[in-house]
């Protein structure tokens, strides 16, 4: 299936994307040079650690960037248009219709003074000009899909009456109504208790198939992460540093710090040893570090390593790595 | 049979709430609602369960920091509950925390030498201000700080080193016994693990006990010798770590054990618990997860709440099934 879609290229395709904050501190690139490609039918993991950059590329695509952000450089393709030189008029129809976004914490996400029903139904109308009667029908089904108990009682209840797994799903139906191509799923599950994780994941999972849809979904949980994701794509200090199938991610890292973060999740029945910790602390994205973005905290650092930053190199079929030393670096066994 | 360090023995903790104008009383959160256990001394015990389960209020009424609606808790076997603040005071020393957000625990006025000296000086444990600044660069050593840290505010530290000063002060009156609340939730992954390490580095370092409380299974298997699970205030089952993982007795155990999506092992596709945490405030008649488990059945509802009764050796379930 994936090789298929391959064939027709990508749906969604990021390329050296830059985007930056000029703040009164100084200039934060929190995207720098971005690549990144998304398949219909498929999901795109994209992990990394706050601060990396993960919201900043899904508010890029959604052209949602906050001031002071602006996108200096690169290119969005969503099917032969570039997002980025779109005037907003014209995007406004492709996002919420083409494309849709779910964030973490759905209870911000809701109008606590309108029905959930009533917020459904002004996508449906704003973006596929139905009518009011249609978009109840429209909302009532997508309300039964996204396996609301009792949809009809739902629909006429305020946010604020549903618990945080509950309006996921009413987020879910409201990204879902226009048919969208790609969902951008930022963090989802985060906000929720494992039990009620593991039910947004299998319907997910569940709603992909059935809308042959393409999800990005960005975490910083690699547990979550291999429950959902095709491709992963790991972010660190504005940039990918590794991108590959999600097996191949798992049993094969090629980056310290992919490694690293593998290594740093303590696993049941791993006993007490102690955890191989990523030394050091996440970078201040005012200070740009010089050659290797990871050096200060990698184990396989080299002189070379400060000097000159490594490029995302491909070093098999689909499995891309930026560091000088890539050839070293293989999973340990626990 | 060994002294506990800590014993807390049918501990209640209802709040009420207050409807209207004149604040009629319209019902109890059983926040806590009978748990019973002990810590040994230089023993982890672990405490999950998902949100709203009680495990914070639990965590509080232990040090006393709420009071205590029933139930009693000895610590080195005096009785917490009768003590005066004053004598309360004096044992506070004994029994510290460290809280999960070190964003809103640490004062943004203080700076970080003056927020670890403070218990020192609230319990005059220097003679002088300079022995007490000594005292204060130790515990910056140990918890991983530099000691020229001391003269910064928290805003100029990262959220790990924020909880390096929360654990900091935690340690500074020498305590026996650490309720650690989420201490490393609002941390990233890889800063995660360094706190984690940390933690039992001190652990066998000073013999501390922990009562580690988490809603990540990951991190409490990790920490942890023995894990109890709470759901909706009451604890529904005790036991030794690679019992609990190898051999759960209790339902609701099972399915959280399940739910932990595990790195690079794609499970079959769950849908998880069918339902949401009821209310505390009206819970269900007999077993409070009974709405929500797989194998409920008749008794479930009909029967009386089960208590925690000891299965196996030392491994204690509160199911009428079992």
């Amino acid at each position: 299936m994936r090789d298929e879609s391959k064939n027709n290229g990508p749906l969604l395709e990021i390329k050296n994307l830059q985007t930056h904050f000029f703040t009164n501190e100084g200039l934060v690139k929190a995207v720098d040079g971005l690549d990144l490609e998304i398949f219909s039918r498929e999901t795109s993991g994209l992990v990394g650690e706050s601060g990396c950059g993960k919201t900043v590329t899904a508010l890029s695509i959604m052209g949602l960037l906050p001031s002071p952000g602006k996108i200096t450089q690169g290119s969005i393709t969503l099917q032969g248009r570039d997002l980025t030189q779109l005037p907003e008029r014209k995007l406004q129809k492709i996002r919420g219709k083409e494309i849709a976004m779910i964030f973490q914490e759905p209870m911000t996400s809701l109008n606590p003074i309108f029905t959930v029903g009533h917020q459904v139904e002004e996508a449906i109308i704003f973006h596929q000009g139905k009518s009011r009667k249609e978009a109840r029908e429209i909302t009532r089904e997508m309300f039964g899909k996204v396996e609301l108990p009792s949809p009809e009682e739902r629909m006429n209840e305020y946010p604020h009456q549903l618990s945080g797994g509950m309006k996921q799903r009413v987020m879910i139906a409201m990204a879902l109504s226009c048919q969208p191509k790609l969902l951008i799923a930022d963090e989802p599950t985060t906000a929720l208790d494992v039990t009620i994780q593991q039910g947004i994941l299998a319907l997910l999972n569940k709603l992909q198939d059935e809308h042959s849809l393409a999800i990005l979904f960005i975490t910083h949980d690699l547990g979550v992460i291999s429950q959902v994701a095709n491709r992963i794509a790991v972010m660190y200090a504005a940039k990918i540093v590794e991108c590959a199938q999600a097996g191949e991610i798992f049993r094969n890292p090629h980056h310290p710090y992919t490694l690293g973060l593998l290594n740093s999740i303590p696993k049941i029945g791993g006993g007490e040893k102690r955890l191989p910790a990523i030394p050091g602390q996440l970078p201040n994205p005012l200070v740009p570090v010089k050659g290797c973005r990871f050096h200060p905290r990698c184990f396989f650092v080299k002189d070379y390593c400060l000097e000159k930053e490594p490029p995302l190199a491909e070093i098999a079929p689909g499995h891309k790595t930026a560091c000088w030393r890539h050839s070293e670096i293989k999973a340990q066994s626990n | 049979m060994t002294k506990s360090l800590l014993r807390v023995v049918n501990l209640k903790k209802h709040f009420p709430v207050e409807r209207g104008m004149l604040s009629r009383l319209s019902g109890w959160v059983k926040a806590v609602d009978g748990v019973s256990f002990s810590i040994d001394a230089g023993e982890t015990l672990g405490l999950v369960g998902e949100s709203g389960c009680g495990k914070t209020t639990l965590g509080r009424t232990i040090l006393r920091l709420l009071e205590p609606t029933a139930g009693e808790i000895f610590f080195e076997e005096t009785k917490l509950n009768e003590l005066s603040p004053e004598e309360l005071r004096q044992f506070r020393a004994r029994m510290q925390v460290i809280f999960q957000d070190p964003y809103s625990s640490l004062n943004p006025r203080m700076t970080a030498g003056s927020i670890v000296g403070e218990p020192l000086a609230v319990h005059r444990r220097a003679e002088t201000k300079g022995k007490r600044e000594e005292m204060v660069g130790e515990l910056f050593e140990k918890v991983g700080l530099a000691r020229h840290h001391k003269n910064r505010y928290p805003h100029e530290f990262s959220g790990g080193m924020r909880q390096r000063i929360g654990i900091a002060r935690a340690l500074a009156l020498k305590p026996k016994f650490i309720v650690c609340d989420e201490p490393v939730s609002a941390l990233d992954v890889s800063i995660q693990a360094q706190i984690i390490n940390l933690l039992q580095e001190l652990q066998e370092e000073l013999s501390l006990a922990y009562l580690f409380i988490s809603h990540d299974l990951r991190v409490v298997a990790h920490m942890s010798n023995r894990i109890a699970v709470m759901y909706l205030g009451r604890l529904v089952e005790v036991a030794v770590k690679e019992e609990l993982f190898q051999n759960p007795f209790h339902p609701y155990t099972k399915i959280l054990l399940e739910a932990i999506p595990e790195p690079g092992v794609i499970k079959k596709q769950k849908t998880g618990l069918p339902g949401e945490i009821q209310s505390s405030l009206n819970s269900p008649s007999g077993c409070s997860f009974h709405p929500r488990c797989p194998l409920a059945k008749e008794i479930c509802s009909r029967e009386e709440e089960p208590q925690l009764q000891e299965k196996e050796k030392n491994h204690f379930v509160a199911c009428h099934l079992r």
